[in-house]
């Protein structure tokens, strides 16, 4: 019964997707967003219920919530444009799937059942079919198979699967050298379902599941290191040389990860914490900033930033939000991820130095790299003219919100840290370490 | 003579938070499409200057007639987590105070300027807003307790003055300038990280007067000798970067693309001397390694003939007050590694009143010089120039040259740190279209016209 909120929410997106089908696609716009936001406030219900500890699950019913915020704001600021050619209906349907698979990872957190939730989302850009990448087609079908041959338990099978689990989760979260997918699915595919797909919490709840069991002191940790640290060096260079400027959110995005994975992988209860904390603060921030980005690709089409774009007249909120969202997910003073990546940052320098330098320039090439893609997009000069390209209600109300959270989540965050902390040194850390070997 | 208990609390309230609140609303107006008529925002800027520094006088009088030396303010709480330790308080001594009075009369007295020189500017909110972002990261650094305080001022500094390099958005080379300058303070920034990071671990406390006088005590200890080397040399970097010392002074005449009001605050003023505040600051760890003074000094007199050079050069305004401040900054900063920081002060307060009235009288400088000119029949304004200069042993010219190309700082950074970086990142991009045939040519579609695409 600790979970009847969460799985009405649950029901509630998934008729909610089947019925948007049926109904015309601005409607279906509205409705989807209200579907959306009633899942959220069920969520947001169920995490305010006292007494209800769930020490298995790290962060508990955060991840539905945040996943659900994330989610409605995305189908509330859908833009009209997305339903000027028709058949667009899907994309909300998929959406809220979405939205639905994140609430369940709270309903049924076990390992198991984490490994089908990321296969069953990993199957849902198959519903849009609308510009997939034929690359992303067998991915899918890629992860059934390698999840089929993890769960199997004889000793010649157990290493080889959870190797290729923890291989595929690095593929979901985008660490080098398996982003290929992500990276091309981001590149084409619709930005609507981009968001969702790419700052999906299933990959990450499943690593903590798989990786937190395992000793600090078998390879796991060092090979996992390694790829982040590669990451965290590939990344930051990477996105310096796009000339898109979604590739640039999808980079920064990935280099995120690789940062959060690093951190989980310290094996202390204070960096793993924070790691977390950092995860959940750079989703704000990352959303907000893939939103922006979105709003602007609806009115103004892919985004070279090749040149400067001059799009500040045109939308001053979104500039003043993209810059906001762009300094906050690079830990700017004031926001939700300030104090989270100082933790990590004095974490991982006093584990090993190298790996703590390459982190704070990682993090610096990415601040530096935020600001240039702001630039490029709203300096200059464009001849634009008409109020059709000014934010709306929608925009401005989803901007708004995720600036709220991202400066007033500090006046909760240090409580947070100190909670979050204390659990995982009570209930994960002090468990029997399983060998991977 | 004491003064009340909740007056010396509502001061010290007033100064810290009056800043950053008006940052806040500020920041909200910019998002709330509501427009606030321009006398009504200059107001508020010039209230929310004018309350931190009224609460300062009367703090500065309580200590002098209490004969206290310092007040510290701790508005939250410390967090602890491990050995990790971060608080935001503020630590208030007579140097605190004289640079924090000298930086918020300057800081009102500007925002007086600007409310009528930035006059129908369209981005007059956004001037005030960024100004004040300003003003809030001062207040932090000069008046800083702890490292992590002063860091996030750090951090908030470097922002605004980018963001107002960059506040004429519409050209492009004022943005370029400007990320070139966001660039350096980045390093300046990293820098001083890493200085905050091993001044914990030689000493582990986060409070600066306890973190400074431990440091003594630590020398002994070869292994925390060698932290605390390294910690001061990192904060000496950071301070090359944020002053435009050698060889990071490229970046000051970029910096002049901005509102004229922002330069004097910024590069005449306050900004320029924060990386020589911060030395100030950090003095009693730095005269424990004579080696890291002689380098101090030794980049103050380097960056001073260097700019004193560069300036007989330049035939723009503010490029020579640019270099001119430079010229003494350099002083200031060798006066500090000799170990005169009262005189250093002093050099401090007079250089920026002067400078900061120089920054603004700017614009009508010509004019001036004209009508100069015109009463006394022959006035030069070339004079001084580095034809004047009479050199022994020296071309006039290839001094001329080294002046011209201002040292060939910016081509040295160009070309040994950026240029390299870029072909790296370029060098993974074609891995990346190797291995994943990611053509990245450019988008999937070019940017369509205004009717808008169908890619959301």
């Amino acid at each position: 019964m600790d979970n009847l909120l969460h799985l009405v929410a649950l029901g509630i997106c998934c008729v909610g997707a089947w019925g948007v089908r049926l109904l015309q696609p601005l409607n279906a716009r509205s409705a989807s967003s209200s579907i959306s936001g009633l899942a959220l406030i069920l969520c947001l219900c169920a995490s305010l219920i006292p007494g209800k500890e769930k020490p298995a699950q790290l962060m508990g019913d955060s991840w539905a919530l945040l996943a659900s915020l994330v989610g409605f704001l995305n189908l509330l600021s859908i833009p009209r444009t997305k339903f000027l050619s028709p058949g667009q209906t899907s994309v909300l349907t998929v959406a809220l799937l979405f939205q639905s698979t994140a609430i369940a990872t709270t309903v049924f957190p076990s390992t198991k059942q984490l490994q089908i939730l990321l296969v069953i989302e990993s199957f849902l850009p198959l519903l849009s079919p609308h510009l997939l990448p034929q690359r992303y087609k067998s991915f899918p079908i890629f992860q059934a198979i390698v999840l089929c041959l993890s769960s199997f338990n004889t000793p010649d099978f157990e290493t080889l699967g959870k190797v290729l689990q923890v291989v595929l989760i690095m593929a979901r979260l985008g660490l080098f050298p398996f982003h290929g997918t992500m990276a091309t699915l981001g590149k084409h595919y619709g930005f609507s379902l981009v968001l969702p797909m790419i700052l999906s919490p299933i990959p990450l709840q499943l690593l903590i599941q798989v990786g937190l069991p395992v000793a600090p002191d078998q390879p796991y940790h060092g090979t996992l290191n390694t790829f982040c640290l590669i990451s965290l060096i590939y990344f930051p260079c990477i996105s310096l040389v796009q000339t898109d400027a979604r590739m640039y959110w999808v980079y920064l995005t990935m280099g995120i990860h690789s940062l959060v994975v690093m951190s989980l992988n310290q094996y202390h209860a204070d960096t793993i914490a924070t790691g977390l904390l950092y995860f959940f603060a750079t989703w704000v921030t990352l959303a907000g900033m893939g939103l922006v980005l979105r709003s602007l690709e609806s009115r103004f089409g892919r985004l070279d930033i090749r040149h400067y774009l001059g799009l500040y007249p045109a939308s001053p909120i979104l500039a003043i939000g993209f810059l906001m969202f762009s300094i906050g997910c690079t830990a700017f003073p004031g926001f939700i991820t300030f104090l989270p990546l100082e933790i990590i940052m004095h974490g991982v320098l006093e584990e090993s130095m190298p790996s703590g330098i390459i982190l704070l320039l990682s993090v610096s090439i990415f601040s530096a790299g935020n600001l240039w893609v702001f630039f490029k997009l709203f300096s200059g000069t464009r001849e634009i003219s008409g109020t059709i390209f000014q934010a709306k209600k929608r925009e401005i109300i989803t901007v708004c919100f995720l600036l709220f959270i991202a400066v007033f989540g500090n006046l909760f965050i240090t409580k947070i840290i100190s909670q979050t902390t204390e659990r995982i040194e009570k209930h994960h850390l002090q468990k029997p370490a399983i060998s991977l070997q | 003579m004491n003064m009340d208990p909740l007056i010396l609390q509502s001061a010290l309230f007033f100064l810290t938070m009056a800043p950053v609140l008006l940052l806040v609303a500020l920041a909200s107006l910019m998002i709330i499409p509501l427009r606030l008529p321009e006398p009504w925002i200059a107001f508020l800027v010039k209230t929310g200057v004018i309350l931190p520094l009224i609460s300062l006088a009367a703090i500065g009088l309580e200590l002098i007639l209490a004969g206290k030396p310092q007040i510290t303010y701790a508005p939250f709480e410390m967090f602890t987590l491990g050995k990790f330790q971060f608080e935001i308080s503020y630590f208030i001594d007579i140097k605190g105070i004289s640079f924090t009075l000298l930086a918020l009369s300057l800081a009102y007295t500007i925002a007086f300027f600007a409310q009528r020189y930035m006059h129908r500017e369209p981005g007059y909110l956004r001037f005030f807003t960024l100004y004040s972002l300003f003003v809030a990261g001062m207040t932090m650094v000069t008046l800083a307790g702890t490292v992590e305080t002063l860091f996030i001022g750090w951090e908030m500094v470097g922002l605004s003055s980018a963001l107002l390099v960059a506040f004429f958005q519409e050209r492009i080379m004022p943005t370029r300038n400007a990320f070139h300058l966001w660039l350096v303070y980045r390093v300046s920034d990293a820098a001083l990280f890493l200085g905050m990071f091993f001044l914990h671990e030689a000493i582990g406390e986060v409070f600066f007067q306890t973190l400074l006088e431990q440091g003594r005590g630590a020398v002994g200890d070869e292994h925390k000798s060698a932290t605390l080397f390294v910690a001061g040399l990192m904060i000496v970097v950071s301070v090359m970067a944020k002053s435009a010392l050698i060889p990071f002074c490229g970046w000051l005449p970029r910096a002049m693309d901005g509102p004229t009001p922002s330069s004097a605050i910024f590069y005449g003023a306050i900004s320029i001397h924060m990386g020589a505040f911060l030395l100030i600051r950090m003095a009693p760890l730095i005269e424990l390694f004579p080696s890291l003074c002689w380098m101090i000094v030794l980049l103050g007199l380097a960056t001073s003939v260097l700019s004193t050079i560069i300036e007989k050069a330049q035939c723009d305004m503010k490029s020579i007050l640019a270099f001119s401040t430079l010229t003494q900054v350099g002083i200031i900063i060798a006066e500090i590694g000799m170990g005169w920081e009262k005189i250093a002060m002093i050099h401090i307060i007079g250089h920026a009143i002067l400078r900061a009235y120089q920054f603004l009288h700017a614009p009508s400088s010509f004019q001036e010089y004209k009508s100069l000119q015109e009463s006394l029949g022959s006035y030069s304004i070339n004079q001084g120039s580095i034809q004047e200069i009479p050199l022994p042993f020296w071309n006039n010219q290839s001094l001329y040259r080294v002046g011209f190309f201002r040292g060939g700082m910016d081509e040295f950074m160009n070309d040994w740190l950026l240029q390299p970086f870029l072909e790296l990142c370029r060098l993974f991009q074609s891995l990346e279209e190797i291995l994943f045939c990611s053509n990245n040519t450019g988008p999937n579609k070019a940017p369509v016209p205004p009717q808008g695409g169908s890619h959301g």
